[in-house]
């Protein structure tokens, strides 16, 4: 029986989200295309430097318990 | 050594020819992990080219040579030993006006360690271009063997399969992840994410003891990793500089395929908690400064701090020696003495400096690498393990052509 607040909660969270997209949609986009200059910048990018980030993930992975949250997972023993 | 080097230069050949744009590139970099135990010195090179009908191509080859006395190495004891292992891995894009698709493939060898992946993603472009929804996947087949050096124990057959001299065993991945990243205004960027891995197979490492038990550790053989993580980007056009800060959040947990995905039980027969086994938390942020410094350079410092809870079925020696009670009793199923498993905190301070060659564009023979930038940094990182920390040096070179 306490399912069908909880499923009402749900449905109204789902409908309050897709308005929410909608509306936004609805708007022009946030900015124009000759304001981009400052996105090119490396500080801007969250993948400038693969290969740095492919080491990176590949020693963390062997000294830490966690992987993933940086792109794909990567192959090869992290055992040493 | 041989396979990667033929795979490069055959890459090499199949991209000559064609016409260069702006994202052709060639890197070279030396990156350099010292830590107590343990040394890797691991040279790379990646090539990146266009080709005609909106397709490009990456490439790279890596090489690792890792010298190491740790006992996840191999020997037990004071012998030295040098491994190297051999990375390859080929990704090929195709690109549409708002769209993009890859498919790559990445093999890594070692003498007791294969590892075969396929991975795809699809990038898609919305709300005029200030968006990007982004899927992937994939899957790895590794193979996992084991080296028999000296006096290194012999796991006891207590898994479906254990690495011995002769006998290699499976460990099978299946990934996904699912990221959003965008515009929200011109200096400012976010980006949120989750990722999903489910492995399936040989988990343990065969060279590590765990001194109650005569023989080798056995973990779970199979784990259900879990990620989520959020990023944002702000820059400082006037002075020049550009923050960025992250968090990831990561679980993980057992799972059984059994008529369909079901999450680990009380049923579950390795379970030695009457739950989840594995049941590692960890939070992790990274933040980011960068500056530029005149025309040519520009530095980025970096600092991350991470933290995680043991495994749900590592014991604590020490705490266990307080209490007057051994570890691992005669009886347990799943036993370890891996650091990773244990609570673990990692911090990691660097500093890089990239350079913009330009300056030597009417330099002889400098001049060649006038079009290239040159990148250097130099890291320590802190860990509250047995490993203690690392000193981690890198170099590079990146060319456009």
């Amino acid at each position: 029986m306490a399912f069908a607040p909880r499923l009402r909660k749900c449905v109204l969270l789902v409908v309050v989200g897709c308005a929410t997209v909608a509306g936004g949609c609805a708007h022009r986009p946030p900015i124009e295309p000759w304001q981009r200059e400052q996105l090119a910048k490396r500080a801007m990018r969250f993948d400038a430097d693969p290969v740095e980030l492919h080491f990176r993930q590949h020693w963390f992975g062997a000294r830490e318990g966690s992987d993933l949250g940086y792109g794909q997972p990567g192959g090869g023993c992290g055992c040493n | 050594m041989r396979r990667p080097l033929a795979f490069l230069l055959g890459a090499t050949a199949l991209l000559a020819g064609y016409r260069a744009t702006a994202d052709d590139h060639v890197t070279l970099r030396m990156q350099y992990y010292r830590e107590p135990s343990t040394r890797v010195v691991q040279p790379v090179i990646e090539i990146e080219k266009d080709l005609p009908g909106g397709f490009d191509v990456n490439t790279h080859v890596l090489l690792d040579a890792i010298t190491s006395t740790s006992a996840a190495s191999g020997p037990s004891g004071d012998n030295i030993f040098t491994e190297v292992r051999d990375e390859a891995g080929i990704r090929v894009g195709k690109n549409w006006s708002r769209a993009r698709v890859t498919l790559g493939y990445n093999y890594s060898a070692e003498s007791d360690y294969w590892s075969h992946v396929v991975a795809g993603g699809a990038a898609f472009r919305v709300w005029g271009d200030t968006g990007t929804l982004s899927l992937s996947g994939g899957v790895g087949f590794d193979d996992v063997g084991k080296r028999v050096l000296g006096s290194a124990p012999t796991p006891a057959a207590t898994g479906p399969c254990v690495p011995n001299g002769t006998r290699h065993c499976p460990l099978n991945q299946q990934f996904a992840g699912l990221s959003y990243s965008q515009v929200i205004t011109p200096t400012f960027v976010v980006q949120g994410g989750y990722e999903l891995a489910l492995l399936d197979g040989y988990l343990a490492s065969p060279y590590r003891t765990v001194p109650q038990q005569q023989g080798g550790e056995v973990v779970p053989d199979k784990r259900w990793r879990n990620a989520v993580a959020i990023r944002g980007a702000y820059y400082f056009p006037s002075i020049g500089t550009g923050l960025q800060l992250h968090y990831r959040y990561y679980w993980d947990q057992y799972y059984q395929l059994k008529w369909g995905f079901v999450p680990t039980s009380a049923a579950d027969p390795l379970s030695t908690t009457g739950a989840n086994p594995w049941h590692v938390r960890s939070h992790t942020v990274e933040g980011r400064v960068y500056k530029t410094l005149g025309r040519d350079v520009e530095v980025r410092a970096t600092y991350r701090y991470y933290s995680q809870g043991s495994a749900a079925f590592w014991c604590d020696p020490a705490g266990a020696a307080a209490m007057g009670t051994a570890c691992y009793p005669s009886g347990t199923n799943l036993y370890t003495t891996d650091p990773k498993l244990t609570p673990v905190s990692t911090q990691y301070l660097e500093g890089k400096i990239y350079w913009d060659a330009t300056r030597w564009r009417d330099t002889p023979i400098a001049g060649w690498f006038s079009a290239g930038t040159f990148e250097l940094s130099y890291g320590y990182y802190w860990e509250s393990t047995t490993y203690v920390g690392a000193h981690v040096l890198q170099a590079g070179y990146t060319i456009p052509y």
